[in-house]
């Protein structure tokens, strides 16, 4: 492990307007030190299991050690389990984390950690946030999306399935797809048609789903990568607690922007600071002249992610990141998979490099993802151009 | 004497040619588990697929690399198992060495190559799919060398799943045969460009196929600007890799001075194709794109293989600036 400091040894570089003070930064230099011990003694030596139940134990187990030791919901509110610590420490976190080459943050937790748990923080009520979240932060449970249905996928607001209201009960029909983790989730974030008189946006809901009420069928689907990733999650008159909407009845669409949000905003920052230390793997081992002129920008685009990371996490430590999370989730997205389609070129593809478990071959499939998941490049520069550079809808 | 370009008489031979290519090999069969592709070797050999530009006294059909070539691209579109390529390609490196028999044993079908790869170079390196064939083909460098498969194969070295075709692990010494002509290994890096392009074209029909008929938003996904430009982005690729490979084959078969320069540089263009294009077939078909059910991971991984059959990118690129350009 290299012993000079990939980030500033005192927090990250952070511009004149929020430049911590002497005091704090020494706080930085001790947290980060901390965190590096801590995960050199505590990272597992075993490789991720990619699907299943052994995913399922992996990762759960993972969670519970870093929440023993002090590292989970480092941003999220004391009282339900958090830390309660700035931005600033997140990154630092992470930062030690993809130095000490830990388990992708991209693993079974992820839903848990990044939709729901953020999404309940900020729009469920206080029942909801009291139960869910420390079950979350201590590993004690996954979680899974339902929000794309085989017919509404960048159209999420065509979504058709429906939660019929029957006294104190939504009885949920219909069907999702690309639901990650289905089949070892225990808790789903469903969005759902609430108001049968609806169309689009109006009327949906956003509901906490247990995986193990009756009426729903789990059929796992494998990725071009190999593992069974994802899932179609069916639904047959499965009843549903009304307690469990989450922002309000008929308000699902503002929360499930709000999740969105999240999943454009921090949820990859681990992802784009880990970026870095993998490029740097390609570049010392790469010895051909012309593949390396390549790399240098590659490498200079990995260092323009980290810092406009860096930027839009400090920018946002509060409620729901904003639009701006497009651009970085669209640069990352591509630029990941800049990086992988180089790393073939690096090692060629029987290398060992590519074909071991969890190797550049998987990264290099897997990344291809990155442009469809969670809002397609395509519906992101429209987002990025009609949001965030305010130019008209028009024709599409 | 050649045409200076390819005809329409050609074309239709190798239409012909492969006429039944979609009913034997759809596209279909490659889910299946195993792939039992090798298994209708014999129909392979009776269509003439194996021996099309190998001279009728080394038991060929003695036309051109221009119809080789075209039946490529085609073979190409259908995802042929790359042991079709490896074998026309050791059928030609016998008759070059002289060994006739060899070139016929390979084009009736009772002796099989499959292709080999290393880094350069190397000597250790991978074989695909190697079955029951006997021997393995390996483009390295400049040199194309033939090996007897019994000492040169070592072991498993992975599963199917990530290039879609099992590996196994090779030691590559020793070869049989073996060239240096430029004329030979530009063949058979022209048919390598020829499966490329066949990817680029194949990849774009599937794109506007879903395109036109993926509804969102109340419309098909190709009324959108963003996709429509991708397909046209698409189209261009596809038609620069096909209309490069027409000129490199006319220029192997013409035997111009040029003929390896056109050779390397339709192969960096179709390399580049195939990849920009069955990239952007996944993005388009969304989600669907990204599963193992979806075919389109079916082009992305073998237009990797192809390329890294040619010794990859970068060499290519090298061989392309050391080789004569057109005065």
């Amino acid at each position: 492990m290299p012993s000079r400091a990939i980030g500033p040894a005192r927090g990250p570089d952070v511009n004149a307007t929020s430049t911590p003070s002497t005091a704090a930064a020494d706080t930085f230099d001790l947290f980060r030190a901390r965190a590096r011990a801590w995960l050199l003694a505590n990272i597992p030596t075993d490789p991720a299991p990619s699907d299943g139940p052994d995913s399922r134990a992996y990762a759960l187990r993972w969670q519970k050690l870093q929440h023993q030791g002090g590292w989970t919901g480092l941003t999220w509110p004391r009282e339900y389990g958090g830390r309660a610590l700035s931005a600033i420490e997140q990154i630092v976190w992470f930062e030690e984390y993809a130095r000490a080459g830990a388990p992708s943050t991209h693993d079974a937790s992820f839903v848990a950690m990044n939709h729901a748990g953020p999404t309940l923080i900020a729009c469920g009520s206080a029942e909801q946030k009291a139960f869910h979240l420390p079950l979350i932060l201590k590993g004690e449970v996954i979680w899974c999306q339902g929000f794309s249905e085989p017919g509404a996928g960048s159209d999420l607001a065509g979504i058709r399935t429906r939660g019929r209201i029957e006294g104190d009960t939504l009885i949920v029909d219909g069907q999702k797809i690309w639901s990650s983790y289905a089949d070892i989730a225990d808790f789903q974030e469903l969005l759902i048609r609430t108001d049968p008189q609806s169309t689009r946006h109006a009327g949906l809901s956003w509901v906490i789903c247990p995986m193990d009420t009756p009426g729903i069928t789990v059929r796992p689907i494998r990725t071009m990568a190999g593992p069974r990733k994802f899932a179609e999650v069916f639904y047959d008159a499965v009843r549903l607690p009304l307690t469990n909407v989450v922002g309000g009845l008929g308000q699902g669409w503002k929360a499930a922007m709000s999740t969105l949000g999240f999943e454009r905003g921090t949820a990859s920052l681990a992802l784009q600071i880990r970026l870095g230390v993998k490029v740097e793997a390609i570049v010392r081992d790469c010895k051909d002249p012309a593949t390396r002129t390549h790399l240098a920008d590659l490498r200079a685009d990995v260092a323009a992610l980290r810092a406009m990371t860096y930027s839009f996490a400090l920018a946002n430590e509060s409620g729901t990141p904003g639009s701006e999370g497009s651009l970085i989730r669209l640069y990352f997205a591509e630029l990941t998979q800049r990086v992988t389609a180089a790393a073939l070129e690096v090692y060629g593809i029987a290398a060992p490099e590519i074909l071991e478990h969890h190797g550049w071959g998987y990264d290099y499939l897997d990344a291809f993802s990155e442009t469809i998941a969670g809002g397609t490049a395509e519906i992101q520069r429209n987002i990025i151009a009609e949001r965030v550079l305010g130019l008209p809808r028009g024709a599409r | 004497m050649s045409a200076p370009f390819v005809t329409a008489e050609q074309r239709e031979l190798v239409d012909s040619f492969v006429r039944p290519l979609d009913a034997l090999f759809p596209l279909s069969r490659l889910h299946a588990s195993p792939v039992r592709e090798r298994e209708k070797w014999g129909q392979i050999a009776e269509l003439g697929w194996l021996g099309v530009s190998l001279p009728e006294s080394a038991g060929g059909v003695g036309l051109t690399a221009v119809e080789d070539a075209l039946m490529f691209e085609r073979l190409g579109r259908n995802l042929l198992t790359p042991a079709v390529f490896a074998t026309v390609a050791a059928a030609s490196l016998a008759a070059a060495t002289g060994d006739d028999a060899l070139a016929q044993a390979f084009a009736t079908g009772s002796r099989t190559a499959v292709l080999g790869f290393a880094a350069s170079g190397a000597t250790e390196g991978a074989l695909v799919d190697p079955g029951d064939a006997q021997f393995a083909l390996l483009l390295d460098g400049e040199a194309a060398k033939l090996f007897p498969i019994v000492s040169t194969r070592l072991g498993p070295l992975c599963d199917a799943v990530l290039w879609s075709l099992p590996l196994d692990n090779a030691r590559f010494a020793n070869p049989s045969h073996q060239t240096t002509d430029p004329l030979i290994t530009g063949q058979m890096r022209l048919l390598l460009a020829a499966q490329l392009a066949g990817i680029a074209k194949a990849t774009l029909t599937m794109a506007v196929g879903y395109a036109g008929t993926r509804l969102q938003f109340g419309q098909p996904i190709g009324s959108f600007q963003a996709i429509k430009h991708h397909c046209a982005n698409m189209a261009m690729q596809a038609q620069a890799a096909a209309d490069l490979l027409c000129f490199a084959a006319v220029a192997v078969t013409g035997r111009r001075d040029d003929a390896c320069f056109q050779v390397l540089t339709a192969l960096n263009v179709a390399i580049r194709a195939a990849h920009h294009n069955a990239h952007l077939n996944v993005q388009i078909h969304g989600g669907m794109g990204f599963s193992d059910e979806c075919d389109a991971h079916l082009y992305v991984k073998r237009a990797r293989l192809l390329a890294q059959a040619g010794g990859g990118l970068g060499l290519v690129r090298q061989l392309a600036l050391r080789a004569a350009a057109p005065g």
